[in-house]
C-alpha cells in the first residue's frame, strides 16, 4: 500500500489518493498538507491565529482607553451577576458543542444534532443578553459608541465578539440543517471538529473578555 | 516493511494526528463543572471586598489573571483538543498569542508614556 509517512509516523498521504486527496478507504474526504496535518484544520488555525491578533488589537484598545475621559466610566454601568449568566451559557455551549462532535465520531446522528442546535440556541441566547446589556447601557446607562472613550472601546469589542458568536450560530444551523438532509458520518467529522475549534475560540474569547473588561476594571475603580 | 506492518504501525498516530482520540464524553462534562465553578468564584472574589475582606482588593485581579489563564488553557487544551491533536497546531496558536500579547503590552506601554532604553 503506497502510504507515506512523516518523520513521526503521521501519514502523508491517504492510500490509493486519486490525485484530488480523496482516498478510497472507507470513503475518507480528509486532506493532509505536506506537514502531515490536516488541511482544513491547518486552515482553522490560521485563521485562529489571525484573530488572536485581531482581539488582542481591540483588547489593547479598550485598556488604554476605558479610563480616560468624561464619564460614565465600567464600574458604574455594568451588571456583573448578569455578564456572568452569559458567561456561563457560552461555557455551557462550548460542552454541547464538544458533545456534538463525539456524538458525530461514534455515528450517533440523533445526538448530534441534538447538540448542534442545542449550541445554537445557547448562542442565541448570549447575543440575546447581549442585545440586552447593549440595550440598556443605551437607554438607561446613556453610553454608547460615541458618548466616550469606554463606549468606544467596549461597543467595539464586544460588538465584534457578538458578531463571531452570531456567524458561528448560522454555521451550526447550516450543519444542523445539512445532518437533517444527509447525515454526517464519522468520516465526515472533521466539519463538525472545524466549527467546533471556532466556537471554542469563540468561548475562549469571552474568558479572556470577562475577566479583563468586566472584572478587572471593577475591581480596579470600586 | 510489509504493508500491513506500515498500517498497524501508522494507525494510532493518525488516530492521534486526525483527532480521534478524543476524550470521553464523561470527561468534557467534568471539565464543564470545573470551568462553571471557577466562574462562580471569579464573581464570588470580586464581591469579598465589600463583604468587609478589603486586604482583598488588591489580589483581585492577580487571582482573576490566574483563574482565567486556567479556564483558557482546559478550553484550548480538552475542547480544542491542542492537547491531543498534532503539536504543530499547539505551536502556532501559541506564536499567535505571544504576538498579540506583545503588540497589546508595547500599545499599552506607548499609551501610558512608558518607554524602555
Amino acid at each position: 500500500m503506497a502510504t507515506a509517512i512523516s518523520g513521526h509516523g503521521q501519514v502523508l498521504e491517504p492510500a490509493h489518493d486519486d490525485g484530488a486527496g480523496h482516498g478510497d478507504d472507507h470513503g475518507h474526504e480528509e486532506h493532509h498538507a505536506s506537514m502531515g496535518v490536516n488541511t482544513i484544520k491547518l486552515l482553522m488555525w490560521t485563521f485562529i491565529a489571525s484573530e488572536c491578533l485581531l482581539f488582542g488589537t481591540l483588547i489593547a484598545a479598550f485598556l488604554a482607553y476605558f479610563n480616560h475621559g468624561i464619564g460614565p466610566h465600567p464600574h458604574e454601568v455594568y451588571d456583573i451577576p448578569y455578564t456572568s449568566v452569559s458567561a456561563f451559557v457560552l461555557l455551557l455551549s462550548s460542552l454541547t458543542m464538544v458533545l456534538a462532535l463525539a456524538a458525530a465520531q461514534s455515528n450517533d446522528q440523533r445526538q448530534l444534532r441534538i447538540w448542534l442546535v442545542a449550541t445554537a440556541l445557547l448562542g442565541m441566547v448570549f447575543i440575546g443578553g447581549q442585545f440586552f446589556e447593549f440595550t440598556t447601557f443605551k437607554t438607561h446607562e446613556h453610553v454608547w459608541i460615541d458618548t466616550n472613550q469606554f463606549g468606544s472601546t467596549f461597543f467595539l469589542l464586544t460588538g465584534f465578539h457578538g458578531a463571531h458568536v452570531t456567524l458561528g450560530v448560522v454555521w451550526l444551523l447550516s450543519l444542523w440543517m445539512y445532518s437533517l438532509r444527509r447525515g454526517i458520518p464519522p468520516s465526515k467529522s472533521m466539519f463538525v471538529e472545524v466549527a467546533g475549534l471556532y466556537w471554542h475560540f469563540v468561548d475562549v474569547v469571552w474568558i479572556v473578555i470577562f475577566t479583563v473588561v468586566y472584572l478587572a476594571p471593577t475591581a480596579l475603580q470600586h | 516493511m510489509a504493508s500491513h506492518e506500515l498500517q498497524g504501525h501508522t494507525s494510532d498516530h493518525t488516530a492521534v494526528a486526525e483527532g480521534h482520540a478524543h476524550p470521553k464524553p464523561k470527561l468534557y462534562i467534568q471539565i464543564a463543572v470545573v470551568l462553571a465553578i471557577i466562574t462562580a468564584v471569579e464573581v464570588f472574589v470580586l464581591y469579598l471586598p465589600n463583604m468587609g475582606f478589603e486586604g482583598f482588593r488588591p489580589f483581585l485581579v492577580p487571582i482573576f489573571a490566574v483563574l482565567s489563564i486556567g479556564k483558557f488553557v482546559m478550553v484550548v487544551g480538552w475542547y480544542m483538543h491542542l492537547k491531543f491533536d498534532d503539536p504543530f497546531f499547539l505551536r502556532m496558536f501559541a506564536f499567535a498569542l505571544l504576538i498579540a500579547f506583545t503588540v497589546a503590552t508595547a500599545f499599552i506601554a506607548l499609551f501610558h508614556g512608558i518607554y524602555f532604553g
